[in-house]
């Protein structure tokens, strides 16, 4: 049914990371271990997105190690590294000049080098389970932001990546289509996808995270199963945020 | 939309038919007018600037023929004399109307170089750059009645004189002006610029002129009374001023020590002394005697002759005596001046030389302003895409070379740009481009819009959301590729109406190429018109070719709309069945 490889871990250990003059990342550790989901929380600035963008080496670290499957992949090249790691952002970022159809099959048929209609094949696959196949031929920008965002789901599902980050997924969304998505990505999780999501869903990352890690001003604060995170806030930092955002 | 435009066109094909019924053109000015239009020395002929003993730069005598070695002229291409002229100037230096460069001073060189056994191949070009180009052996020889001076002497060197120069002050019937002595300060004299007659006006008489690109210009502008007094070389003076035009030549000064010579580069003496011989040679067989009675005939002045001082002097008929024998002067008192209103319409709205124009416009100038404009463009939006990649690189030592560039080629007047490469960068490339300045022209066309198609481009690209960029590089894609598939052709779309833009103001800056020299079959919109402008005096085929540019460049503009207005909206095919509906 799915086209999942077999899932691995992702941690990462004592990440730093400077953007210009400001410390963003102060030295952060977490650990995914393979075909679970990890929801990360935290306020406005606290790093989150930023951490997701050096995951995958958008950004480089300053220090720390990233491991994939128990190997570190700095020494790795980073477009090849970015391909086993999918992902889908805040505002979708579909390209807005190409047909639904070849912003799926893109990547595969440059990256990949398959044939057009293999390629064609695996984007119509992925178009079918997020429930878009219909459309194909439309352009980006007639679609709802919720089918958008599928279609970006899609897309990063059409490289077979290893691993899935969700930035804000639902974040754009007009709140009548923000369940249909979680409820996508919810699914994804319960195949087997190893993922890391940051979310201000407080509601997902308690029903559907295995973990999830509190951040705030660089640093994770906070990380375990999501009842114990929930029920029970150690830190005071936590707990007032948990008060403000339920 | 289409109704207004059937309205538009049907008042343009009305104006038209109602100008076929306008007066017919004048005779063409680039025509031998035959001995019998012959002029007598002119009566009202002011003090001559200097006397015989000033004239040092006549050769004694000359080579032999027989002894010149052809082959060690020095010429760019052996066997031919590449020739720099102008058209401007009937009946010395003209295009005829089948397109040739002709004139007195052209065809004697023809005559000249048979007697060297030399074809001659004629280039048109500016004044401006003729000397330049004659002294960086571009042309072998510049023919356009030059007028020797110090001056030049420091630029080029000349052979012996094959004519002479008086100046004619031309004024507006009536005009206070009616003498050299009477110029003052306060008046606006008009002179072409880098002639003789500037120079004679700023060192000897120390007035400040009004300085003109071409003959024409000036004398349009006399004719229109936008300046009080032109000071010409005779010769042009008495080619363009025609009865009814309400102006005269009211007095002429005559300097001895000023002859008329061909220009040759001055270290090129074999090529000199080849020419002089040949001058001589065809003074003393009669050929120069012929042709000068054919196209310029009038009385030699007193103590001249052409050639080296050991030819013998030309027999000519005696013009003095066809002169009188013609009666009255000029019949132009007798004419009665048009009003303004018809001198308007007969200079714009010629009917019959817009028959003329059209075809040589279609022919020659359409393509060749269609080659000229794609080709720059093309050069212009594959630099220009460097350029605004380059600029937007993380890399200083990309980013400062496309910043330093683009200041620069966006910062020169065109007009400048095509002069550097084309005359600069000319001599550089000679072996590559056989000295054509079609692919120089092209090439400075396309660096300018390169420069401007660069900042449209980078706009562009730096306004597609920084998303696009890393949603590709997510994806796997590493930086030149995300570009090139993903950022590049948003930006590119985005800008399409400003590209657009700059292909209109290219279209029209391709008429700059004129400056470096183009053979007839070269010559594009703008030059086709200029020439039959220069050859006819009258400004129709100027308008005729300023239609053809407007043919091009108005659905271009409207092409722009459509498009931006697309990108704006997003496609919507019922929009056209809605204004037709609302239309009817």
């Amino acid at each position: 049914m799915t086209t999942t490889p077999s899932p691995v871990s992702l941690a990462a250990n004592d990440i730093h990371l400077s953007l210009g003059p400001n410390p963003v990342l102060r030295g952060v550790d977490i650990d995914v271990p393979a075909g679970t989901t990890t929801a990360v929380i935290g306020p406005s600035g606290s790093g989150k997105s930023t951490l997701l963008r050096t995951l995958n080496r958008l950004h480089e670290p300053d220090r720390g190690d990233i491991l994939l499957d128990g190997r570190s992949v700095l020494r790795d090249d980073p477009n090849l590294l970015r391909r086993r790691i999918g992902m889908v952002f805040q505002q979708f970022n579909l390209f807005p000049h190409r047909s639904v159809l070849d912003n799926v099959a893109l990547a595969p048929r440059k990256l990949l080098k398959l044939p057009a209609e293999a390629a064609r094949e695996v984007a119509l696959t992925q178009l079918d389970r997020v429930g878009l196949r219909h459309k194909a031929a439309a352009r980006p920008g007639m679609l709802s932001g919720g089918q958008q965002q599928r279609v970006a789901i899609a897309r990063a599902l059409a490289m077979s990546p290893q691993v899935m980050f969700f930035d804000e997924a639902t974040s754009a969304l007009d709140p009548e289509l923000v369940k249909g998505v979680l409820a996508l990505i919810a699914e994804l999780g319960a195949d087997g996808m190893t993922m890391v999501v940051v979310t201000h869903e407080m509601g997902f990352a308690r029903s559907a995270a295995d973990a999830v890690v509190f951040m705030d001003h660089g640093r994770v604060l906070e990380s375990g199963p999501p009842e114990r995170l929930f029920e029970s806030a150690e830190t005071d930092r936590l707990q007032r945020f948990l008060d403000q955002v339920l | 939309m289409t109704r207004l435009w059937r309205i538009l066109v049907a008042a343009l094909l009305v104006t038209l038919t109602a100008l076929a019924l306008a007066p017919a053109a004048g005779a063409d000015q680039c025509a031998p007018p035959g001995p019998d239009s012959a002029s007598a020395l002119p009566t009202n002929l002011a003090a001559a600037a200097g006397g015989p003993g000033s004239d040092r730069y006549t050769t004694p005598g000359v080579v032999p023929l027989d002894r010149i070695d052809r082959n060690a002229l020095g010429l760019g291409t052996p066997g031919t004399l590449t020739v720099g002229t102008l058209s401007d100037a009937p009946p010395s230096i003209c295009i005829n109307s089948a397109g040739q460069f002709t004139g007195f001073d052209n065809e004697l060189l023809r005559a000249i170089a048979a007697k060297l056994g030399l074809q001659v191949n004629f280039v048109g070009t500016d004044f401006s750059g003729l000397l330049a180009q004659v002294a960086s052996r571009r042309f072998d020889v510049g023919s356009s009645s030059i007028t020797t001076t110090d001056a030049r002497r420091r630029t080029v060197g000349f052979t012996n004189g094959y004519d002479f120069g008086y100046f004619s002050l031309v004024v507006p019937s009536g005009s206070p002006i009616d003498s050299f002595s009477k110029l003052a300060a306060g008046q606006r004299i008009g002179v072409v610029q880098g002639t003789v007659q500037e120079a004679y006006v700023v060192d000897t008489l120390h007035l400040d002129p009004v300085k003109f690109p071409d003959y024409n210009t000036v004398y349009a502008s006399l004719k229109t009374r936008q300046i009080d007094a032109w000071v010409a070389p005779s010769q042009q003076a008495v080619g363009t001023v025609k009865p009814g035009d309400a102006t005269e030549i009211i007095e002429n000064t005559f300097s001895l020590d000023n002859f008329v010579a061909y220009a040759v580069a001055r270290e090129n003496a074999p090529l000199i002394n080849a020419l002089n011989s040949g001058l001589d040679a065809v003074i003393a067989d009669g050929t120069w005697a012929r042709l000068y009675s054919d196209w310029v005939p009038r009385a030699l002045p007193p103590g001249w002759k052409p050639g080296s001082k050991a030819v013998a002097a030309p027999q000519l008929p005696d013009f003095a005596a066809i002169a009188a024998a013609r009666g009255a002067p000029e019949a132009s008192g007798a004419t009665t001046p048009k009003s303004t209103l018809a001198q308007l319409r007969e200079s714009f709205f010629t009917w019959d030389l817009y028959k003329k124009a059209i075809p040589d416009l279609f022919r020659t100038g359409l393509p060749n302003t269609l080659i000229l404009t794609v080709c720059a463009a093309v050069i212009g939006l594959l630099l220009g895409l460097a350029l605004a990649i380059a600029g937007i690189s993380r890399s200083a030592w990309l980013r400062w070379p496309a910043r330093v560039y683009t200041d620069i080629f966006r910062g020169l007047p065109e007009v400048v740009i095509i002069l550097l490469i084309g005359l600069g960068f000319g001599p550089v490339v000679g072996g590559l481009t056989g000295n054509n300045p079609y692919p120089l022209g092209i090439a400075a066309l396309g660096l300018m819009a390169a420069a401007y198609v660069g900042e449209i481009l980078r706009s562009g690209i730096q306004s597609v959301e920084q998303g696009q960029l890393e949603a590709s590089r997510a994806l796997g894609f590493s930086y030149p590729s995300a570009m090139r598939l993903i950022v590049v052709p948003q930006g590119i779309r985005r800008v399409l109406p400003a590209l657009m833009n700059q292909f209109i103001s290219l279209l029209k800056a391709s008429s700059l190429v004129y400056f470096l020299g183009l053979i007839a079959s070269q010559r594009e919109l703008f030059q086709v018109g200029r020439d039959l402008n220069a050859q006819t005096g009258n400004l129709s085929p100027l308008v005729a070719a300023g239609l053809f540019y407007l043919m091009l460049t108005i659905p271009l503009t409207h092409l722009v709309n459509f498009i931006d207005a697309r990108l704006r909206k997003g496609r919507a095919p019922q929009d056209e069945d809605l204004l037709a509906e609302a239309m009817v």
